[in-house]
């Protein structure tokens, strides 16, 4: 590897020295100072979301009301800044369903009637995948605020349209869902990755475990044809699409690189009805300076559920859901502050919790037990973070178009992407495209058993 | 009861009539605030830490009697002109939601939603060497913030090496509870944090001109 790979691996961004001063009595109080506390949860990288406060609701359109899309009107009805003001699905059952979730909206067989609502100000899309396309572009064509289930799209040309679409739409929010990059505990996790603490990255392993046939029954054959949409190979890019475009993310921001190929392997093992999608994959992502990212996928087992560890020369992190611990090797050297950490034992090894805020309560001299300050669901924290920045870009648009030449299109641009300090951190719509990307190559790779190479030019939508 | 005279009552109702005819014929320059370029930025400290709080909206126009000669070399001395500009409270933004929420609430951003300045007074401090030179006024103006309006008179520096724009430079140092906000002292960390009341404000205004017209 040379220099230029190492650099972008340890990150530029937050050295190891760095990394312990954020864990001092001083960072402490300059997080308070910044109001990055609530509701008792301390915010510990600076970066992290830690807004709560009520501001003017966003009122929104949820379409697609299956279990994912009924989740996710669940969790709006969490967030004090959302008001569910329609929900929308062609299939009767799942309208019902998500209208009662959402008792006050107004329900819509057909999406179209949704976006002539012009109450509704932004929408989320949670219809299946290949349906993405169409969808998007009309709400962004309706003026709407998108957030858009991952992947984007079953194929790289349409999701290259939707990139297209929301560049065009200047003073719209599009957010993908990949909502992990939204998530304090993940933003934590990245800070002391990319400073160096854990020694230089070399390689990631991670795993998505359930047993779960995936396919769905109706008494109506045609609509459980449609149901069963993520077993066709025509519509649906399998567990890469649904599952590993999470992981491939999160690699991808954790290693700050883009890979470069993907090797690929799965076959249907225990699900045997015809589907033609396999229930059990493996893949090895290859990122730049030879380093591996090994991943597997089974519909065939629930053991040991879902992890990812990130190997460094002194130490593993292993990250499970909102909670992650640090394996230290015998010859690291000592960071200080996890002789305070809490510490789980895992079949004879020691895990170090990396909890954000622990090691500065350890500073503080008080209890660092505190199991998972952030558990709230990292659907939660994307949501929360597009709808600050729904009202971010909304008001600064309105403030622009006051004072000036609202059809001044170059400079409202320029205005709008100037607040991007102000936003929350969320998924950018060009990691949203790469996510979509290597998850569709990553399925290619499976279904041919193959190593597909990943050209930098596909990485990119000119 | 003593009467004025009628002569004196003719002299003064023409004069009148000339300075009222005189004003409705003055021509003004007219400039309109600009997209770019402008910023406002307020530097305030408090116990742990300094702080910024930055924006780009500056609305409004500055108008300026056509006869002055901004683009040469005029006489130190009152100026005839009007502005008017408008700073969006919530554009203001530190890189920190949670502290922009801090601030909207301390300034009452929910009921008072701009920042306004209003001329009132302009003169030139001295005439400029050279006619690229920037002009330096000293300016009077109601400053409104938060709902209180106070009259401050600041310096004002007036860059004009292009003509068709004009920036507008200023630095002023104002006490937040002279406009009755209560610097922020969160309760938290056991009140060890307190926002110091002093801050500075510094001010880039791009103006460019538009096509002339008689002063309403």
């Amino acid at each position: 590897m040379n220099m230029h790979e190492s650099a972008a691996l340890t990150g530029p961004d937050v050295n190891r020295r760095d990394f312990i001063r954020h864990s001092s009595t001083a960072t402490l109080l300059a997080t308070l100072a910044t109001g990055a506390v609530s509701g008792g949860k301390a915010d510990a990288a600076d970066p992290a979301p830690a807004v709560k406060k009520a501001t003017a609701p966003v009122s929104i359109g949820v379409i697609g009301c299956g279990s994912w899309g009924r989740d996710t009107i669940k969790t709006l009805a969490e967030l004090v800044n959302a008001k569910v003001l329609g929900v929308s699905d062609h299939y009767e059952a799942f309208l019902r369903r998500g209208k009662e979730s959402a008792p006050k909206a107004e329900a819509y067989k057909d999406y179209r009637k949704l976006l002539e609502n012009k109450d509704i100000k932004a929408v989320v899309v949670a219809t299946p995948t290949h349906q993405h396309g169409e969808i998007v572009k009309a709400a962004l064509a309706a003026g709407k605020h998108v957030y858009c289930e991952a992947p984007l799209s079953n194929t790289v040309a349409e999701a290259q349209d939707i990139v297209r679409a929301a560049r065009d739409h200047v003073g719209v929010v599009f957010q993908p869902g990949l909502q992990n990059r939204s998530d304090p505990q993940r933003h934590f996790l990245l800070q002391f990755l990319r400073s160096g603490a854990a020694g230089r990255l070399f390689k990631a392993r991670s795993q998505w475990h359930k047993k779960d046939s995936w396919r769905r029954s109706s008494p109506n054959p045609d609509r459980e044809q449609e149901l069963n949409w993520r077993l066709k190979s025509d519509v649906s890019i399998g567990l890469a699409g649904e599952i590993s475009i999470q992981h491939f993310d999160n690699a991808s921001w954790y290693l700050k690189a883009d890979p470069i190929a993907i090797q690929g392997y799965g076959s249907t093992q225990l699900w045997t009805d015809g589907r033609e999608i396999p229930d059990t994959i493996q893949l090895v992502v290859e990122y730049p300076g030879k380093i591996l990212f090994s991943h597997e996928v089974s519909l065939g087992t629930s053991f040991d559920n879902d992890h990812e560890i990130y190997y460094g020369g002194d130490s593993a992190v292993m990250v499970r859901k909102n909670k992650a611990w640090m394996f230290r090797e015998a010859d690291a050297p000592l960071l200080g502050w996890e002789v305070y950490a809490r510490k789980d034992a895992f079949f004879g090894e020691l895990g170090i919790a990396l909890v954000a805020n622990a090691t500065k309560l350890a500073a503080q001299g008080d209890k660092p037990v505190e199991d998972a300050p952030y558990s709230s669901t990292p659907l939660y924290y994307g949501l929360e973070a597009f709808l600050h920045n729904v009202h971010t870009v909304s008001d600064g648009v309105q403030d622009f178009t006051d004072n000036f030449d609202a059809s001044d299109k170059k400079a409202l641009k320029e205005y709008v992407d100037s607040l991007s300090k102000a936003m929350m951190p969320a998924a950018t719509l060009m990691e949203g495209y790469r996510a979509t990307v290597l998850a569709i190559k990553a399925n290619e790779a499976v279904l041919k058993n193959q190593r597909i190479l990943i050209d930098k030019s596909l990485l990119e939508v000119s | 009861m003593k009467t004025i005279p009628n002569r004196i009552c003719f002299i003064a109702l023409g004069a009148l009539l000339a300075l009222s005819s005189l004003s409705a014929t003055a021509e003004m320059s007219i400039y309109k605030a600009q997209s770019s370029g402008s910023s406002v930025k307020i530097d305030g400290s408090s116990t742990i830490h300094n702080w910024t709080v930055e924006g780009k909206i500056i609305g409004g126009s500055f108008e300026v009697d056509s006869t002055f000669p901004i683009g040469g070399t005029p006489a130190a001395g009152p100026v005839n002109a009007k502005a008017k500009a408008v700073i969006p409270v919530r554009s203001l933004k530190s890189g920190k939601p949670k502290m922009d929420e801090v601030m909207l609430e301390h300034m009452k951003g929910d009921k008072f939603l701009k920042i306004d300045f209003e001329l009132l007074g302009m003169n030139l401090k001295e005439a400029p060497k050279s006619a690229t030179d920037p002009l330096v006024f000293d300016a009077t103006g109601k400053l409104s913030i938060s709902g209180v309006t106070r009259t401050n008179t600041m310096k004002v520096t007036c860059e004009r090496a292009d003509l068709s724009k004009l920036k507008f430079k200023s630095v002023a140092d104002i006490k937040m509870t002279d406009f009755g906000i209560q610097p922020p002292a969160p309760n938290i960390a056991l009140g060890l944090i307190k926002t110091g009341d002093d801050v500075k404000v510094t001010i880039e205004w791009v103006t460019a001109a538009q096509k002339s017209e008689p002063a309403k």
